[in-house]
Parts: structure tokens; sequence; C-alpha cells
């Protein structure tokens, strides 16, 4: 299967909300707490349809410390907070909308055993969360599978964009 | 070299709202060690031609995944009679289909790098008591699965905290 290209993140950690007697309250609080403390979430799932876990999100490592010290104040945050530290995205595009991408990354992400935390799809790509030492091994896998584009074009520019107010 | 671009804008902006009725929304349990017979039950699946708007899976517990897939309603029944074929395969044991459905998803510039946009979007969906079954930010797009008949609603109350075109 042709694809032009496979992007890998910086290492990021997974923060996963669980459900709570009030998982509405919680997540507001949560995301508010997020964006006060100006904490960027590249990756965000939510679904109302599991039992244990609510939402998920993804922020930068060097952000993590400051999620802890966030939560460590909210007793209702620090008791429904599950942390996988050290995870790494990696996306392919084009996806095309059809299922055979998917499903061939299924395929190996079985065959090698490497974990998924989370996955999404953009407009053109899909996105896997995995652990971070094991991206460059899951670029090789993919590398086997895939017919990739010899340019392997970045997803997009390597422009690092700061929100301030000014 | 690095290149940093500064950004602020008070109401973010977007390049305006996409909207989908009319659809259903796939939900499958799976196991780590079934993942690689999912891929394969997933290109048999593309072989039928069902395209997606959305996928997704999100980590459960214990090794397992609940892997999401929104498309067209017209393809639930090509679904169903695949997953009919599939028996021996147990993915059917949790296998729920969600129908009809309604999407809205948009864009804006550099959504992904930027916080506050989940807790805008949480925030003016939440604060309506609105029933939204899947939020995602992948990229720069934000997607919102909800339930048929309060697409209109969303997209009154989303339009109010970002800036459409």
């Amino acid at each position: 299967m042709r694809i032009n290209g496979i992007k890998l993140s910086n290492e990021l950690a997974q923060i996963n909300l669980l459900n709570s007697y009030d998982p509405y309250a919680l997540r507001g609080l949560f995301f508010r707490l997020l964006q006060e403390n100006q904490i960027n979430t590249p990756f965000v799932l939510v679904t109302g349809m599991e039992k244990k876990i609510q939402s998920s999100c993804c922020v930068d490592k060097k952000d993590i410390n400051r999620v802890k010290k966030m939560a460590a104040i909210e007793p209702s945050l620090k008791e429904n907070i599950e942390l996988i530290s050290d995870v790494g995205s990696l996306t392919l595009f084009p996806h095309h909308s059809n299922l055979k991408l998917l499903g061939l990354s299924f395929y190996i992400f079985g065959k090698t055993k490497l974990p998924i935390y989370g996955m999404a799809s953009s407009i053109s790509s899909l996105t896997f969360i995995t652990d971070y030492s094991k991206l460059n091994y899951a670029f090789s896998a993919f590398q086997k599978h895939m017919d990739l584009s010899s340019n392997n074009t970045l997803l997009e520019p390597e422009i690092h964009v700061i929100q301030k107010k000014f | 070299m690095e290149t940093i671009a500064v950004y602020w804008e008070p109401k973010p902006k977007t390049y305006g709202f996409n909207e989908v009725t009319n659809l259903s929304l796939l939900n499958i349990e799976i196991t780590e060690e079934k993942m690689d017979q999912c891929g394969l039950w997933l290109i048999e699946m593309a072989d039928l031609e069902i395209s997606f708007h959305l996928v997704l899976a999100k980590y459960l517990d214990n090794k397992k995944l609940r892997l999401y897939i929104l498309i067209e309603k017209c393809f639930e029944d090509n679904v169903l009679s695949h997953v009919g074929k599939h028996v021996d395969f147990e993915l059917e044991k949790d296998f729920t289909i969600t129908s009809p459905v309604e999407l809205i998803c948009f864009q804006g510039p550099h959504f992904g790098d930027r916080y506050g946009i989940a807790d805008t979007v949480l925030n003016t969906l939440d604060s309506q008591d609105m029933q939204v079954l899947i939020t995602v930010c992948s990229g720069s797009t934000v997607y919102i699965v909800l339930p048929e008949g309060v697409l209109g609603a969303a997209r009154h109350f989303l339009s109010k905290a970002f800036e459409v075109p």
C-alpha cells in the first residue's frame, strides 16, 4: 500500500480522565485548568460511552509537571487522573477515508505487539499513540509493510506556534 | 534552526463548519491479542468500498481498545452482513451500531498547536447541556458526533464561541 508519509512526534504524556460521580463537572474543570495554565493538548478523545475512562488527551512532556501540580491542588482531579508517561504519536497520511490504511495499521500493531493507547483520524491522516521508546521500531515495521513515498514528506511545516496575549 | 510564530486571537477563527447527517457510528471492543485479526477484518471491509468520516480508538483497560467508525448510514447493511460472516471471530460480541447520528467538524489555523481549543468546544456544548456522543481534537480538526436532531443547536452555540467566515 502506497502512502505519502509518516510523522513521529516528540515525547508526550497521555492523561486519562476517569469517570467520577460527576464526569461532566470533572471534565470541565480539567480542560478549563489546562486552558488557564496555557497547556496545549494536541490530541483529545472524549466519549461518554465507557465505564472507566471518559476522556484521554496528550500533552507535551515538558508540560507534565505543570499538569501534576494542577491536579495536586484539586482533590477530585488527583483521584481521577491516570497518567501514561513516555508516549509518542505516529501519524500516517493520507488515509483517503478508506479503511485499508486503518486495517493495515492495526494488523502491523498487532503483529509487532506494539501497544495502542489511542488513535484518531484527522482530515487526511491517522494518528496512533504508542510507547515513545518504540516509535522508531514502529516506523521500521510500517516501512516494511507500506510503499512509502521516496521523499517521505512531513505532514506540516516545522513551525513552533505559541499563543500569547499582547 | 527553529521558527517560532506567536499567535493570539480572542475568538478562535475557523475555516467554517462541515455538517453531515444520516450517519451510523460503529463501536467495537478489541483486545490486543485480536488486533491483527481486526486489521484484516477492516481491510476486507475496505474492499466493500465502505469509507469513513471519522475513526478513533479509545484505550479502555486491560489492553483493550474501543474502536469507533463513523460511516454513511447507507453502508450499515453491508457492515452488518460482513460482521455476520465472522461468527467465529467473536468481534460481534462487542459490536454495536448507534444510528442515526450527525457530525459537525471544523478546522482552524494551528488548532493542533494551540491551548484552549478543546476547552472552548467542551465548555460551549456542556454549558448548554447538549448531549454529545464523541469529541475528537486531532491535528487541526475538531470532530463532534451528536445524536440526531441537535446539529442545528450545536452549530448555533459553536458559532458564538468560534469565528466562522
